[in-house]
């Protein structure tokens, strides 16, 4: 082999300057007897060699100086150069000459994989700025441009600004290639030698995917998760994902994007076997004891056979990261976040963004968060910015006492004032308004759709800001939704009123008054949810179908039988109403049930299954309200001059009739404006699917990693998916990353711990927030998705990350809800009252604290989960 | 005093203003539905109409000039503060977006 190209077999750990960190680590390991496919190394003096021969040097004149412009337009002349320039003769021999040998070796045409691998390590950070290419499926005769492309990464405009920022001159930097044969893999997967979220060097961590491993590095599908202790190498944790994607071992002739749906007998299936999962770990720990720390550990298994593609070490992303070097203090904006268990991605994060006002409002790293600085300004009160942080995330914290600041309160009221004059009138219109005043939004949101010539942005303006002075109240469902937060100052009046005059009325007699508003969208459309699982139920055909099978089959078993037309149209029916809706709605990334409606079927079998009854449900809330009432009225008989002039109830009455009003107006401006979101949505795919079919983007759901500039530079031209491919890799890498991880509650200051009441039995009792009072004991079952794990039994205790209107039937069931995140005024916390059940929100890590199987107490009233110990499985 | 009154005038006339604003909004407002919310509709625009000009007449010759102006001036200042305000607002944080690297 020629002096520029070297067998993998040829290069140490110490050879970083020759075959770069890649090469030399892939080399390292295969001296030590890992099962690394075989390759070869194309040295960073080849890459000189190149740059030599077409002369770059002299391109590279006062690169530093250029404007960004300038230097995006050298960039692209300089990579334009190298596409187009042939290797020196010798050097293209001796690739061409490697290659031949490697065929030799394994016998037949091999396919490779072509890595760029950086030779400096002070040019590790520059991964980042699009210096890794990878280039899968490469076919011999593409070789030479493949190695090119790799050459290329190191002229990107981000690379260039990298280092010149870092003063590292561009004239000294090379760049290896590593050439391997692509491992046709049936199951892929990373492993982590200690817990990359948590640092536990006690657990070893792995994912696992059907197919090549880029959809899993890359973020593009979820993966199983394993959990197996270092010690013994037992199961600890599994969680067995729906893997809707996979990258496939082979292109088919004319295949444009990696991505394939796999097939729908595996999606839920485990990828690994336990033996399988201990050969992994086993390879993996050889792997950390080899290079003296954690490893991150890339793997694959092909016919067989266990290989191992790179290893590395882990990098421990701590919440302690986010918001390094941020000035100010932050706290995280609850009524938004708990919809969440991720961050938002990229686009919708910008989306988010322009509806919002930074500075006083930003995203940061996903999540929205809120500066203290500003909102103190605006507040008349003498308040820490531990007083002010503690009262923003949570109501139920606020100081003792106000301390009002004499020389901030002339300034409030002059704002307060103004505040009036400026959102009065939408106060004012919104008064007493009819409750369907909304539903012409549906019409608007119809017309922006088809109006071909509106983008993304126009379509927010149109849907979301005040596109015209003259345009009904009912249209301008952000704002509707902003006003409908006087809810909370008429629950609250509701609340001082009822506990003077009846002290010791039930503790959940507020929202039990204000349960059974008609008209809520969202209950309506849990109604048809219902009313779905009737004509199911009716009809033996649909309900075999439907329990038998999987809900992302059944939809298509159901067309194609007779009898089940009456349900197929009843199911159009209702996702031409609630189609727009989903898991995690307001993230425009999340597909919607109009276009995967298994989540529906889910919902439905759910009822089929667990034979709920919500009718009687809800009758039996309706009757207990009425009995309240009555309660409430002999209680308040007793009272001075209520008999003759009923005043006090007449007082409960209006009070809680305008809390049904703008709590009903809370939830249906929330349906529309998720439904404004879903045609953003629709807007941005269509754009997606364009550039797919031009090549330039690659995969579904890359293009909301990206941001709306670069989006706009896709759709003109100016990038390419070469300009994008590193940057929507990273930010899926981060994305993952920061999934794995609940969003620190401040920023920029810390927080004293939450203060606990001593319990005989604390260490037995996780402390949440209340968002639903009463107390329950029961079983808990632990669901993450409610599309996949539905069945939750009548009775037992619902265990969540987060909820939304997907779970509501859910509640129909569930003795008690555990939700980690949320507050008083999440959907949790408002279908738990409504329900009438306790709910215990805000507490961090529930889902994994708590195990199905576990018997738990609820108590709602203190927002307090107690373990009951040696009577787990016991009903 | 006399200014000061004034001004208090004027400030009702802008507080009064807001509620008869969004009388006249019914109309925009409840269109679709007109057949069923005409009386509620009528019985707003009546009730903050006949509100303002009694509160012109109480107020006497003095102060009513100052109050019809606050009503008067209120409409512009919603146009400008709210409407083009709010896409001002709009447009700056696209800009700010636009300017993120």
């Amino acid at each position: 082999m020629g002096g520029e190209v070297l067998t993998l077999g040829q290069v140490r750990r110490g050879d970083v300057a020759v075959a770069g960190g890649k090469g030399a680590n892939l080399g390292e390991m295969v001296a030590a007897g890992f099962p690394i496919p075989p390759g070869f190394v194309v040295s960073a003096g080849a890459c000189a060699a190149f740059f030599r021969h077409i002369e770059l040097a002299e391109r590279l004149e006062g690169l530093s100086e250029l404007t960004d412009e300038a230097v995006k337009r050298r960039c692209d002349e300089i990579r334009r150069m190298i596409y187009q320039a042939e290797p020196p003769g010798p050097l293209a021999d001796d690739i061409m000459s490697a290659h031949a040998d490697l065929t030799r070796e394994m016998g037949g045409e091999p396919v490779y994989a072509v890595r760029s691998s950086a030779t400096a390590e002070d040019l590790g950070e520059a991964s980042f700025a699009g210096q890794h290419e990878t280039y899968y499926y490469v076919t011999p005769d593409k070789l030479l441009d493949m190695v090119k492309r790799c050459w290329a990464s190191l002229w990107s405009p981000e690379a260039v600004s990298y280092r010149r920022t870092q003063g590292i001159d561009h004239a000294e930097v090379f760049m290896a290639v590593v050439v391997q044969e692509m491992i046709r893999s049936e199951v892929s997967g990373v492993t982590f030698t200690v817990n990359p979220v948590s640092g536990d060097s006690g657990e070893i961590v792995t994912e696992s995917s059907w197919g090549m491993g880029a959809a899993i590095v890359d973020g593009r599908v979820t993966p199983d998760h394993w959990v197996v202790t270092r010690e013994g190498l037992s199961l600890k944790e599994k969680r067995i994902a729906e893997k809707k994607y996979l990258v496939p071992a082979r292109l088919e002739e004319g295949q444009k994007t990696r991505l394939l749906e796999t097939p729908l007998d595996l999606r839920k299936k485990e990828t690994l076997t336990l033996e399988q999962l201990r050969l992994v770990s086993q390879w993996a720990l050889k792997a950390e004891e080899h290079f003296g720390g954690p490893q991150d550990v890339e793997w694959a298994m092909a016919q067989g056979r266990f290989y191992l593609l790179q290893s590395r070490p882990v990098t421990i992303m701590g919440r302690e990261e986010i918001g390094r070097g941020l000035e100010g203090a932050y706290v995280i904006f609850k009524p938004i976040v708990e919809n969440f268990t991720e961050p938002l991605t990229p686009l919708t994060a910008e989306a988010f963004q322009v509806a919002f006002s930074p500075p006083l409002m930003r995203i940061i790293k996903g999540w929205l968060y809120v500066s203290l600085r500003h909102i103190r300004a605006m507040l008349p009160f003498k308040l820490t910015d531990e007083e002010l942080a503690q009262m923003l995330y949570s109501f139920d914290n606020q100081p003792e006492r106000f301390r009002v600041s004499p020389a901030k309160l002339p300034f409030f009221l002059i704002g307060l004032y103004l505040f009036y004059l400026t959102m009065g009138v939408f106060s004012a219109r919104t008064w007493n308004i009819p409750g369907d005043f909304m539903d012409g939004f549906r019409r608007l949101a119809r017309e922006v759709d088809e109006d071909d010539s509106l983008g993304p942005v126009e379509a927010m303006t149109k849907l979301f800001l005040w596109s015209r002075f003259f345009q009904p109240v009912g249209h301008q469902v952000m704002l509707v939704n902003f006003t409908s937060l006087r809810y909370f100052i008429w629950m609250g009046l509701l609340q001082k009123f009822l506990r003077a005059w009846t002290p010791d009325i039930r503790s959940d007699a507020e929202s039990l008054l204000c349960s059974g508003a008609e008209g809520v969208l969202s209950a309506e459309m849990g109604r048809g949810i219902w009313s779905l699982a009737k004509t199911a139920g009716k009809n033996p055909r649909v309900r075999e179908i439907l329990e038998a099978n999987k809900p992302e089959n059944a939809l298509a078993l159901l067309k194609a039988v007779p009898e089940a037309q009456e349900f197929v149209f009843e199911l159009d029916r209702f996702l031409e109403k609630n189609g727009h809706r989903g898991l995690k709605e307001l993230e425009m990334a999340s597909p919607r049930w109009a276009e995967s409606p298994a989540p529906v079927l889910g919902m439905v079998r759910n009822y089929l299954l667990v034979e709920a009854d919500p009718e009687g449900h809800e009758k039996a809330v309706n009757q207990a309200r009425r009995d309240l009432e009555a309660e409430i009225k002999t209680r308040l008989e007793k009272l001075p001059l209520e008999k003759p002039f009923r005043l006090r109830w007449r007082v409960v009455k209006f009070i809680a009739r305008q809390s049904k009003h703008f709590s009903r107006m809370r939830e249906n401006s929330r349906f529309y404006h998720t439904l404004g979101f879903y045609i953003i949505r629709r807007k941005v795919l269509r754009i997606e699917a364009e550039l797919m079919a031009q090549g330039r983007l690659k995969c579904k759901g890359d293009v909301f990693y990206l941001k709306k500039k670069e989006l706009d530079r896709l759709q003109s031209g100016e990038l390419g998916w070469l300009d994008v491919e590193d940057v929507i890799r990273e930010r899926r890498m981060e994305y993952i990353r920061l999934s794995k991880m609940s969003p620190p509650k401040v920023l920029g200051l810390k927080l004293p711990v939450k203060k606990s009441e001593p319990a005989e039995d604390e260490g037995e009792t996780l402390r949440g927030q209340s968002a639903s009072p009463g107390a329950y004991q029961g079983l808990a079952h632990v669901i993450l998705d409610p599309s996949t794990d539905i069945e939750l039994k009548p009775g037992e205790i619902l265990v969540a990350p987060y909820t939304d209107p997907a779970w509501t039937p859910l509640f129909l069931t569930a003795g008690a809800a555990v939700v980690e995140i949320g507050s008083y005024l999440s959907h949790a916390g408002t279908v738990a009252r409504e329900f009438g059940m306790p709910c215990v929100v805000d507490l961090p890590d529930c889902t994994k604290l708590i195990h199905t199987g576990d018997r738990i107490s609820v108590d709602g009233d203190h927002g307090l989960v107690r373990f009951i110990r040696g009577q787990e499985g016991e009903l | 005093m006399t200014i000061f009154l004034k001004i208090l005038a004027f400030l009702l006339g802008l507080t009064v203003a807001v509620q008869l604003v969004a009388a006249l909004f019914g109309i925009v407002d409840l269109r679709y539905a007109l057949a069923r919310a005409w009386p509620r509709l009528v019985r707003g625009i009546l009730i903050w109409s006949a509100a303002t000009v009694l509160l012109a007449w109480l107020l006497g010759p003095g102060y009513r000039l100052s109050f019809l102006l606050g009503v008067v001036l209120y409409l512009p200042f919603y146009y400008v503060c709210v409407y083009l305000g709010g896409k001002l607002f709009f447009r700056r944080n696209l800009n700010l977006l636009e300017r993120e690297k």
